[in-house]
């Protein structure tokens, strides 16, 4: 079990959230202020099989378009290891 | 070094960094980002701060090109709003990010109001300047 941690801007965490939704994987959003990327930023916490991760981070870069003009870091994404998952 | 204002290590490491700013300058602003962006991210803290301490806490970790999220959160003793911080750990880096926050945010001890009308003796609590927790991280990406 992986935990995917992405940071996203406000504007783009509904359209993140619904995809990973539409894709299966559940999705826990932190509102968050402030951070590097200054303006209003959004948590999003996912946990996912180890091999869902992949697939997982697929979704989240699906939804940004790389932009040429400007080099502004649109995501932040972590993938940490979950040593214990427990849903009670 | 010099009458211990400054330790070895820390000289050794500025002697380091301004040597290597002198031999390889950087032209512009937006290198030196795209400098500080490109190290290896290895691990991500989780660093609970008091709300009084947290300007101070990102200003050094900024300085250090140290990626940093932040939450609003409560909780401790005294139930106070507190900041949670996500901070990616460029490799190599993890010490100096605990001297930072160790650095920038005190001990300290609050008082809290009297409860009783008999005596008007306060008590103390000690409040740890920050909580952190590290985590190895398998993989960061930039989008």
């Amino acid at each position: 079990m992986k935990m995917v941690i992405a940071i996203v801007k406000d504007t783009d965490a509904e359209k993140v959230s619904q995809a990973l939704l539409a894709a299966g994987f559940r999705v826990t959003q932190l509102a968050t202020t402030g951070g590097f990327l200054r303006g209003g930023a959004t948590t999003l916490m996912t946990g996912v099989e180890n091999e869902e991760v992949e697939q997982a981070l697929r979704v989240i870069r699906e939804q940004f378009t790389p932009s040429q003009e400007n080099d502004d870091k649109q995501a932040t994404l972590y993938v940490l290891n979950v040593k214990d998952f427990k849903r009670v | 070094l010099r009458d211990s204002i400054i330790s070895e290590e820390t000289y050794t490491q500025l002697v380091k960094e301004v040597d290597s700013a002198l031999t390889e300058p950087r032209s512009n602003l937006v290198e030196l980002l795209l400098y500080n962006s490109q190290q290896r991210i290895t691990g991500l803290k989780v660093i609970i701060v008091q709300e009084t301490d947290v300007e101070n806490i990102i200003a050094s970790l900024n300085r250090l090109g140290v990626p940093i999220t932040r939450l609003s959160s409560s909780g401790g003793f005294l139930k106070r709003e507190n900041i949670t911080l996500l901070a990616g750990v460029p490799d190599g880096k993890d010490d100096m990010i605990t001297k930072a926050v160790a650095r920038a945010g005190k001990n300290r001890v609050e008082f809290l109001p009297a409860s009783s009308e008999i005596t008007d003796m306060t008590a103390s609590v000690s409040i740890s300047g920050a909580t952190i927790f590290t985590f190895d991280v398998e993989r960061y990406e930039e989008i």
